[in-house]
């Protein structure tokens, strides 16, 4: 199994080698123009501009010249100074952002990160919850019924489901509210008496002892969340359902019954560990779902996210910015795969024996 | 070993299956010796029969001599060209000359191509001819093969095994070859639909002029049919004689075992009969023993057997064996049943 | 085929199919049921009633009502249904035959090759779906609107003329053009899972004796893909194709309605309700931008789930490999 570890984890810089490439193929598609006008903020003021950044940025090198250096840097002639280069962190510059784009993302990311977390338990408890509930009542009425809902949930777009939301709980209701936190919230927070940790407010409210901006933070996390996790419940519980369902029907089941366990027992210490096994790649699933869903969620409740910037970048064609998050969520996605392959091999039995 | 009428001549045969291992790059670690140099002939109008356990390596013999799998070293002759130094278009004329009958008969048939598609199929490829003659031949074989001609719009699932196997048989026949290899043709049928089988294959082996290599995995089966049996072991060839011989006088000690199982048609002899148990499992094909492959099991092995592999070689006339103790007593053992 | 008589005996796939079949005629009927103005340029680009930047809810003149510029949602839906079927069918068949093109490649030949694709492969799905159609957009949206002729431009026509029966030998049409840019990014990195699935069929078929006695006739290579391999391993595939056209439509949906899709005022459903954007606040209000394309993008989305996941259940035994299990 130790073998099986290695060899994931040397193929991982493979991977990330063969995904930048992937990246920068789509980048080199544009012009050198393009490309370095996508590094000026206003053309017209700045007439020779566009030549320096190429010049600079060396846009009109050979194209695997041109990787190398997005990739490891560029010595600028004339400053000496290293410029660019992904794997020093220099992801670009945000057109959008007016920032470079890791400073966007490290700006954005404790918010998606808390979005995220917020959707992703209880997209799990309920999605699995409910997929244990319909495979041990396989064929009757609650079975029946989770079928219909999650055929129907699977159809709604995630953006119908959000708006929805918003018209009932926000329009109509007026409870929840779209954005972070409220106004007078948010003076607090970027108050001088106000620390940040970790950059997301549910957590440093309360490690400020802070219980109304918590309160707060919450009920604009509520809908968001719930959209989020929405989109991903029902695939979930069709997962597990399925799952359980095959180990429901193994012999050993049988033979535990015929021990004389109650259902309660047989079910906790022989159907659910086994069942569950193949659920822990949906760790895998979920976190693709996250990724995606957070672009869509984000724009519709106005929350400044990594999703949302992704959203205003695509729609200005600020391709870079576009490029840099696509890259960093590429790289969480395969890390989050890796660490689930490995979670799988420990968890199965079976799969040590590789 | 004299020519006579060879039209085929397998030489030093080997084919080896790779395993392999490896942390990100895979290499190979080892081989499966399916075949394990081999040689023999096949005769123009004989049946040699090819026989041995589950794993020997007989079906393996039978597609490497074909060319579905190419070999790892050695040569395959028919009628004097090296099969093993053509190419894929090279082949294609020698394949007219040689085909194949197999053993599942649930797996040989394309389930989605009607029987006539599948018996028309190999003209089609070779352009025997217009739509109409290729039909007209089709029907022809179906006859030969004791079906209906009528039946050749329907599909496999329709047939029974017995059927389908003729099908096969049929197809086989469809470039009107001279080689059939048989492999393990009616292992899985019932043993009622097994007899008509095999006497449509002789009938058509005396009307066609055919020469069959029967593979199978038991003594009884191919005694009938068979001119001259081959008996195989763990990658090797140990014993090749005319039926007669081997069967009346194995001289090799599995030939003998293998025999000695085969129940007698005679309750008080086969009662008086000892039987000759081996010991042991079969060892692994990825690392065969040293010396001789069947020393492990065989009841009279001596010293020089784990030390050297005995040579394949004829102590009568067309009788051939490889073993240390008929080398040591030229005229040939007791058998002992 | 036996197929279709058991998808219409099981009673979710049965109203799959009821659904789809009113699309079908909605599609078909849509210039009688929504009649384009006389001198209109394009017929699905929605005729607008003034300029109003107020919503209006429904009423005798605009049946469902209209968006902010005065947009008529009752004739954005009719005719989005045409647009939804277009996208969706061209958008699942050719990410279906990349991907099975790939994939028997792969599993047919082995070796270096079957290593490469598979590679391939894995580089193409460690991106988050939606993630790369944005970004295959945005970056084809700034090639394309430069306006030269290269190998994508003929891409794209291509696509236009598979998607609009548009001419190739003139240039692109602007308002196609965007939502070709959406369709290109959407197969580009859709086809994976096809390719994964039929590879891993056709190493089991291959083996399979019928294959051996093919290849021993002297079949071709193309021969014995086409006539015996794909035949048997293509279902699943099949299969999958179709519970994944509601998925496409959903993801292009998506990208309209973030403004990366069809442009403002297309008759498709994602970017009507993208109007809604701006009226947030009011939403209640103006509920009908949001309840009736959505309304109409769940209904069509929810037909083709049910008939697929009816297939699917109808061939579970036969089927394994990637599916959301019901």
């Amino acid at each position: 199994m130790f073998r099986y570890i290695i060899r994931r984890l040397l193929i991982l810089p493979l991977i990330m080698t063969a995904v930048s490439m992937l990246i920068f193929a789509m980048l080199s598609l544009l012009t050198p123009y393009e490309r370095a006008s996508l590094y000026v903020q206003d053309i017209s003021k700045r007439p020779g501009a566009i030549d320096s950044i190429i010049e600079k940025y060396g846009l009109n090198d050979p194209i695997p010249v041109q990787y190398w250096h997005w990739l490891v840097g560029r010595k600028d002639a004339n400053t000496g100074e290293i410029e660019g280069g992904i794997l020093r962190g220099n992801l670009g510059w945000s057109k959008t952002g007016k920032a470079t784009v890791w400073e966007v993302i490290a700006r954005r990311m404790p918010a998606t990160a808390e979005l995220a977390i917020w959707a992703g338990i209880p997209m799990i408890l309920i999605g699995v919850g409910l997929g244990v509930i319909s495979a041990v009542n396989h064929n009757k009425l609650p079975d029946q019924v989770l079928r219909v809902i999650s055929i129907v949930g699977w159809s709604i777009p995630v953006f119908v489901f959000g708006l929805l939301c918003l018209m009932f709980f926000y329009a109509r209701l007026g409870w929840f509210a779209p954005g972070r936190l409220s106004d007078w919230a948010m003076q607090v927070v970027q108050s001088d008496s106000y620390r940040v940790y970790t950059g997301m407010y549910t957590v440093d409210s309360l490690l400020n002892l802070r219980l109304d901006i918590f309160r707060n933070a919450v009920s604009h996390l509520v809908l968001p969340s719930v959209t989020l996790a929405y989109l991903n419940w029902a695939y979930m519980l069709r997962l597990t359902r399925s799952s359980m369902l095959d180990t429901l029907s193994q012999d050993y089941m049988t033979t535990a019954r015929a021990k004389g366990l109650t259902e309660r027992l047989v079910i906790l210490r022989h159907a659910l560990p086994n069942g569950l096994i193949p659920v822990v790649t949906i760790g895998a699933i979920m976190l693709i779902g996250l990724l995606n869903g957070v672009v869509i969620t984000e724009t519709i409740f106005d929350y400044p996210g990594m999703g949302s910037f992704m959203a205003q970048s695509a729609l200005s064609l600020d391709v870079i910015s576009v490029l840099g998050i696509t890259l960093f969520s590429a790289f969480i996605l395969i890390s989050g795969n890796l660490i689930v392959d490995i979670l799988y091999g420990i968890i199965d039995p079976r799969i040590r024996l590789d | 070993m004299s020519d006579q009428g060879a039209i085929l001549q397998v030489k030093n045969l080997k084919k080896y299956f790779p395993i392999s291992q490896g942390i990100v790059l895979r290499r190979q670690i080892g081989a499966v010796h399916a075949v394990d140099d081999i040689s023999f002939d096949i005769r123009a109008g004989e049946t040699l029969g090819l026989v041995g356990e589950s794993g020997c390596g007989k079906s393996t013999t039978g597609r490497t001599i074909l060319q579905l799998y190419r070999p790892t070293s050695g040569q395959v002759l028919f009628h004097g060209e090296d099969l093993t130094r053509m190419n894929r278009n090279g082949l294609r004329g020698t394949r007219r000359k040689m085909q194949m009958i197999f053993q599942d008969p649930y797996a040989s048939l394309n389930p989605r191509m009607s029987v006539g598609e599948i018996i028309g199929e190999p003209m089609l490829v070779h352009r025997m001819g217009n739509r109409r003659e290729i039909e007209a031949r089709t029907s022809e074989l179906l006859e030969m093969v004791g079906l209906n001609p009528g039946y050749v719009k329907r599909y496999p699932h329709e047939f029974s095994g017995g059927q389908r196997q003729r099908i096969g048989i049929a197809r086989a026949l469809a470039l009107n070859p001279e080689l059939i290899v048989c492999d393990e043709p009616i292992s899985a049928l019932d043993v009622s639909i097994q007899a008509q089988v095999v006497n449509l294959l002789e009938d058509l082996q005396r009307d066609l002029n055919l020469t069959y290599l029967f593979i199978a995995h038991d003594l009884s089966m191919v005694r009938h049919i068979s001119t001259r049996v081959a008996v195989m072991y763990l990658g090797a060839i140990v014993e090749i004689a005319l039926r007669e011989d081997l069967y009346n006088h194995p001289l090799h000690p599995y030939t003998q075992a293998l025999l000695s199982a085969v129940p007698i048609p005679n309750p008080p002899a086969e009662r008086k009969r000892q039987r000759t148990l081996l010991q042991g499992d079969v060892p692994s094909p990825v690392d065969p023993p040293s010396g001789c492959r069947f020393r492990t099991r065989c009841p009279l092995s001596i010293d020089i057997c784990s030390r050297e592999r005995p040579t394949f070689r004829q102590v009568q006339p067309d009788h051939l064996v490889a073993c240390h103790l008929v080398d040591a007593d030229t005229k040939g053992g007791e058998p002992s049943n | 085929m036996t197929v279709i008589k058991k998808l219409l005996r099981n009673p979710t796939s049965l109203i799959g199919i009821i659904l789809l079949v009113g699309f079908v005629i909605i599609a078909l009927l849509a210039p009688v049921l929504a009649p384009p103005p006389e001198n209109a340029r394009d017929v699905y680009m929605i005729p607008r009633d003034g300029f109003n930047t107020q919503p209006q809810p429904p009423s005798p003149e605009h049946k469902l009502g209209t968006t902010e510029g005065q947009f008529d949602i009752y004739y954005g839906v009719i005719w989005g249904t045409r647009t939804a079927f277009r996208v969706g069918v061209v958008i699942t068949l050719l990410t279906t035959l990349i991907g099975l093109t790939i994939g028997s490649l792969a599993g047919f030949y082995g070796g270096w090759l079957d290593e490469v694709l598979m590679r391939l492969t894995e580089i193409f799905q460690a991106f988050p779906f939606l993630l790369a159609a944005i970004t295959l957009t945005s970056v084809l949206q700034t090639v394309y609107g430069r306006g030269e002729a290269n190998f994508l431009v003929m891409t794209a026509k291509g696509l236009a003329l598979l998607t609009f029966g548009h001419n190739p030998s003139q240039d692109l049409d602007p308002i196609q053009l965007q939502i070709l840019t959406g369709m290109l990014a959407i197969i580009a990195f859709g086809w994976m899972g096809y390719a994964r699935v039929i590879r891993g069929n056709i190493l089991s078929v291959k083996e399979y004796e019928y294959a051996l006695a093919a290849r021993l006739v002297g079949a071709s290579d193309m021969r014995i893909l086409g006539r015996h391999l794909l035949p048997n391993a293509v279902f699943p595939v099949l299969v999958l194709a179709s519970m994944d056209i509601g998925s496409y439509v959903l993801t292009f949906a998506s990208l309209s309605f973030l403004g990366l899709g069809a442009q403002r005022g297309y008759a498709d459903w994602g970017q009507m309700i993208s109007f809604a954007r701006n009226w947030i606040p009011s939403l209640a209000d103006h509920w009908y931008i949001v309840v009736y394309p959505g309304l109409a993008i769940v209904l069509f989305v929810l037909s083709w789930n049910l008939v697929g996941d009816a297939l699917r259940d109808i061939l579970d035994p036969r089927m394994r490999g990637r599916g959301t299990g019901l």
